[in-house]
């Protein structure tokens, strides 16, 4: 367990850490890593939530009155169905925003 | 009055006593050492009186005296059981046998005498 | 060439290629080339089995029935996929973890392994499938019929159903029963209803596409006609809306074929985290065109034409044979590929759960060989696929079909779904108990049958039509369709809210309510803390806090001083100072290995691994199960060790006693005994001092003798007291030692001398003087005494012919061994451990001429000496060993 120690002395020093291997992260980067996947992970939680809410939307919605206001059966089609289209892009993007989160030790730019 | 004794006994010296103590009386006193081969030495000489010793090597006197008593030639037969150790156990296991006196040693002369006597007499 | 020939050339021409896809997949299978098998693609397709026949065929029907109402049993499954964090993700890793083979094993083992619960999910899940096969078959066998229509021979049909439930098993054997996987992994059949996935879709996208930009003539006119249709109107019944979204759901999960696809079948997580966004937009495309087809066809169809059919007789009436002929295959697609993975799914559970626990009960005491069961285990399988099969076609058969069959879709939903408060109070809530298991499966089961089932089979199949008017025996709020005078609901969701509300309250109430069994414990514990649950996301940096997690558990179980020198040890082994090691493979491997020891190697690296990976297991959890299988253990080993020190103290008791009982015959025997050898020689002296006293005139040599005799005698008596003295000199530790110096022959010289003086050529004695030229620092007369006794008794009861004593000396390191041999027949073993007793004489021979105090006596001295003495003559004749130390300085000389 001395390991980490030394590589703080050799930083503090100044002088390069002799072996290569990725620069770990600094406690403050991990930490900010760890909350921001923790948030993508809370909004993946929330998709199905925010797709029930969604359509159940529908269900207040009043229906044409012999050419009163309201919806019409094709209006509430496109709007299911886009938010049937919207719903599972958004959930696919936030999964490979928490993987890519999740993944710190592949590093984005060599030097 | 006098006759025959036998006397069974194996120690050397107690025989030599008795023999004297009752020859000098003028009884004839043969004398057996062996517990195994007492009995058939008593049906041969026929005795007046038995002198027994109760601890014998080969058999115990206790053992030779029930056999004696359960043959009807030797039932009513005089025997005088001797024990070295006084205790009233073996008094009871004696009277049991079939004594028809028991004494403790060491005993005095005359009191081998006169029981020799009152069994002959008997 | 007709149609139905044609179309029966075409359906085995497609199986073939099914056939071919399964079996090229297997094969590709056991080369190991499984990575693209396990593609997220191909997962994503696999679990289109969620569209079947019925949907394929009959969301059109009901879109022209009642609206988009069937969009619901899409957007309920879409919806647990998007929530894939919540549910799906635990499932999945849970099935892996336990490697789980289908929804009732997954109650069963959830739930302490119990069979009970496996056969009842099991009953539940054949009930709830087999008229949903039967409606697969239906639905081929309308669509074949739709074609025989054509060349109105309109013969055959019915034995359509037959052919393709004959087909289907076959099939299923083939590739469902290939292997005996303990994944339960069927690349085969995955790859073949991936293929079918793709059909499905292409065929209604064929559909659709034609419909709106051939028929319709574009998008904006396809919605203009929906709005000029009767459906115009937005009208949706928020009830069944939010109802029958919740059911699809919940029948997702639940439906033993989409167990098997989701869970069963799943390798890894990459599967997963494609199909919650794929899978959704699957089912999009799915219904996508269902609503324009609809409008179109109640359009450009007669009326009074089947709605249920007309993705397929709207290509038709246009004349596009070939694209009725695609949407025929994706309708055979879509039942096919459901009753394959249903029949597996339930021919495993049949098995599993009640096949085979029935064989093994009759075969219990039978020796089986793995290689046999493994036999008993396919063929049982391929009997329950061929069960599963035959009852879905009686099913078709006994109900004729129609609109009797169409219903049934929802109220399977509905018993399947019975399962989801187990199985989620399973996975979620550790309380749950085997009871409420129980309790909450009855209680909807039976609710659904009573409310639902029951007279989904039409009024007076099995109640009287009285009963729903007023309930049985006359009791109103008994009703089956107005259950506690709840009227006024839809039948469909009167059922569902009650048989879930009544399973859900029974589930809860008899789990508070009872407690579970330390199993059950364990696999809560197992199925509630997947890794990464929510709320579960704690660090686990390597470090104190790990060590001191394992510190607690080693205590438990090894108890704190053991744990605590086991950890202190590895800490200094690792050069720490304080005690808390760092937890290094070697360290957590010897830890392992000394948890194991106690509690088992599998129960060990399980704990260790949970602690240290955290994995699936908490550490408060492992501290119960510690806790109490310590408890068990502590509590069985004490219990051991009374028995076992009863027993030894019993077993001592009886050996004291016996001694006991020895000696104290020994000791009354010794009193005679003493008292005879004192009154013997007293008899004589008496007898003869009173013939000196009383007889005048003896001879000299008579005189002589008799006093000669007085004298010895009365020698004898003394020796006799001497002894006693001796030993009671000896025994009270009173004596004192003369210490001198001395060799070892000389001693042994001096004793056989002593010993022999009588009758010294009877004896022979065998000597080797040369082991014996040891100089001795010990009181040499006593010594002296133990050998002239030894010598003594060999001489006295060595009973051999010739009778011989080999006195033989040995040194050994720090001490020297003296035997006395002789070859006699030896001390009879039971006199053995008493002939060094006090007074214990072996025979009552008369020779002897000792009271039996010789041995009690060398044995005194030996003692006293610092040695021992001990009988050795095991066989042979009669050894007396003499072990005394030898002086380091006196070796030395």
């Amino acid at each position: 367990m001395t390991a980490p120690g030394q590589d703080t002395e050799a930083a503090l020093a100044g002088r390069p850490s002799r072996r290569a291997r990725p620069v770990p992260l600094l406690p403050e980067e991990q930490d900010r890593q760890g909350f921001r996947r923790r948030r993508l992970v809370d909004a993946a939680c929330a998709m199905p939530f925010f797709g029930m809410l969604l359509w159940w939307l529908p269900l207040l919605w009043r229906g044409t009155d012999a050419g009163g206001e309201g919806i019409t059966t094709a209006q509430a089609l496109i709007y299911i169905f886009a938010v049937w289209l919207a719903l599972p892009l958004a959930t696919g993007l936030l999964i490979r925003a928490i993987r890519r989160a999740s993944a710190p030790d592949r590093p984005e730019v060599r030097p | 009055m006098t006759g025959q004794v036998l006397l069974i006994e194996d120690e050397p010296n107690i025989i030599e006593a008795i023999k004297f103590i009752l020859s000098r009386e003028g009884w004839q006193v043969f004398s057996h050492s062996n517990g195994d081969t007492a009995v058939q030495t008593v049906r041969e000489r026929a005795p007046d009186v038995v002198i027994l010793d109760a601890m014998l090597p080969g058999r115990s006197g206790y053992d030779i005296l029930r056999e004696l008593r359960e043959s009807t030639e030797t039932a009513a037969l005089p025997i005088l059981m001797l024990t070295a150790r006084g205790q009233t156990k073996d008094r009871e296991m004696a009277e049991r046998a079939g004594a028809s006196r028991f004494m403790t040693k060491p005993f005095s002369n005359a009191e081998v005498l006169d029981a020799v006597r009152a069994l002959k007499g008997a | 060439m007709n149609t139905l020939n044609a179309l029966a050339a075409i359906s085995l021409g497609y199986v073939a290629l099914l056939f071919a896809v399964a079996f090229f997949a297997e094969r590709a299978a056991q080369r190991g080339r499984v990575k693209w098998l396990r593609a997220p693609l191909v997962y994503t397709l696999s679990l289109s089995i969620y569209c079947t026949g019925w949907t394929f065929y009959g969301a059109v029907g009901s879109a022209a029935r009642s609206g988009v109402e069937y969009l619901t049993i899409y957007l309920g499954p879409s919806l647990v996929m998007i929530g894939w964090w919540w549910i799906l993700r635990r499932l999945v890793r849970i099935g892996r973890a336990q490697r789980i083979t289908s929804v009732a094993d997954l109650i069963s083992s959830r739930y302490g392994k119990s069979n009970l619960l496996g056969v009842a999910v099991t009953i539940l899940a054949v009930v709830g499938t087999t008229p949903y096969i039967a409606l697969q078959l239906q639905s081929v066998t309308l669509s074949v019929d739709v074609f025989a229509n054509i060349d109105s021979e309109g013969a055959g049909a019915s034995s359509t159903a037959f052919w393709v439930a004959v087909g289907l098993a076959v099939f299923t054997v083939i590739f469902g029963t290939r292997t005996l996987d303990s994944n339960e992994r069927h690349h085969g059949v995955v790859m073949a209803i991936a293929l079918e996935a793709v059909v499905k879709l292409a065929a209604l996208l064929a559909v659709g596409g034609f419909v709106v930009w051939g028929l319709a003539g574009g998008v904006m006119e396809v919605l203009a006609r929906i709005d000029a249709s009767p459906m115009a109107r937005w009208q949706v019944d928020a009830g069944r809306w939010t109802g029958l979204m919740l059911l699809s759901a919940a029948a997702f999960l639940c439906l033993p074929r989409m167990f098997q696809v989701l869970v069963v079948e799943n390798d890894n997580d990459r599967q997963l985290r494609m199909a919650a966004w794929a899978f959704p937009l699957y089912l999009m495309l799915m219904s996508l065109f269902v609503v324009p087809i609809a409008v179109v066809g109640m359009d450009l169809l007669p009326e009074g034409a089947n709605p249920d059919l007309f993705v397929l007789t709207l290509p038709l009436s246009q004349g596009r044979e070939g694209l009725a002929l695609l949407t025929f295959l994706g309708g055979f697609s879509s039942a096919t590929s459901m009753v394959i993975v249903a029949a597996i799914a339930l021919s495993t559970m049949v098995s599993n759960h009640i096949v085979m626990p029935i064989w093994l009960e009759l075969r219990r005491g039978a020796a089986s060989v793995s290689g046999d069961v493994r036999q008993v285990v396919l063929l049982s399988r391929r009997l329950s696929i061929g069960g599963v099969l035959l009852l879905g076609y009686l099913y078709y058969a006994l109900s004729g079909g129609g609109a009797a069959l169409a219903a049934i879709g929802f109220v399977a939903f509905t018993g399947v779904a019975q399962v989801l408060p187990v199985m989620l109070g399973g996975i979620f809530w550790r309380g749950a108990t085997r009871a409420g298991a129980l309790a909450g499966l009855t209680f909807g089961f039976v609710t659904w049958l009573y409310t639902l089932y029951i007279p989904s089979l039409g009024g007076g199949a099995l109640f009287p039509e009285v009963w729903f008017t007023h309930g049985p025996l006359g009791i109103g709020w008994l009703r089956p369709e107005a259950l506690f005078g709840v009227t006024r609901l839809d039948p469909l969701l009167h059922a569902v809210f009650w048989s879930l509300t009544l399973n859900t309250v029974g589930f809860l109430a008899v789990s508070m309510f009872t407690f579970p069994s330390p199993l059950e414990r364990l696999q809560a514990v197992q199925f509630t803390t997947v890794q990464g649950a929510p709320g579960g996301a704690r660090s686990w940096l390597p470090g104190a806090a790990q060590t001191e997690d394992l510190m607690i558990m080693a205590q438990r179980i090894l108890g704190a001083r053991d744990a605590q020198a086991l950890f202190r040890r590895e800490a200094e082994r690792q050069g720490g100072e304080d005690m808390i090691p760092t937890p290094t493979p070697e360290f957590l491997q010897r830890l392992e290995r000394e948890l194991a020891g106690s509690v088992g190697a599998a129960t060990a690296h399980a704990m260790v691994g949970q602690i240290v990976g955290g994995l699936t297991v908490s550490v408060e959890d492992l501290m119960a199960v510690a806790d109490e299988s310590a408890q068990m253990m502590e509590y069985s080993a004490r219990l051991e060790t009374q028995s076992r020190e009863l027993t030894r103290t019993a077993a001592e008791l009886r050996a004291a006693n016996e001694k006991l009982t020895r000696l104290s015959v020994q000791k009354d025997a010794f009193l005679s005994q003493i008292s005879h050898e004192l009154r013997t020689p007293m008899t004589s002296i008496r007898a003869f001092s009173e013939i000196l006293r009383d007889t005048d005139g003896l001879a000299k040599t008579d005189r002589n003798r008799y006093a000669s005799i007085i004298h010895d005698e009365a020698i004898r008596l003394t020796r006799l007291l001497d002894d006693l003295l001796d030993l009671s000199v000896l025994e009270s530790g009173q004596v004192s030692l003369n210490l001198a110096r001395g060799k070892l022959s000389d001693v042994i010289d001096r004793a056989v001398a002593a010993a022999l003086a009588e009758d010294g050529d009877r004896l022979r004695i065998r000597r080797r003087s040369l082991n014996e030229q040891i100089w001795l620092h010990t009181d040499l007369e006593r010594l002296s005494q133990v050998f002239i006794n030894l010598i003594a008794n060999a001489r006295k009861y060595c009973d051999a012919a010739e009778p011989e004593l080999e006195i033989r000396v040995l040194t050994q390191r720090d001490q020297m061994l003296i035997d006395f041999i002789d070859n006699g027949s030896g001390v009879a073993a039971e006199a053995r451990d008493v002939i060094f007793e006090k007074f214990a004489r072996v025979s009552s021979d008369q020779k002897a001429g000792g009271a039996g105090l010789g041995l009690a006596i060398c044995r005194q001295i030996v003692t006293r000496l610092g040695g021992d003495i001990s009988y050795v003559g095991e066989h042979g004749g009669a050894a007396f060993r003499v072990v005394l130390p030898i002086r380091q300085e006196m070796a030395a000389q």
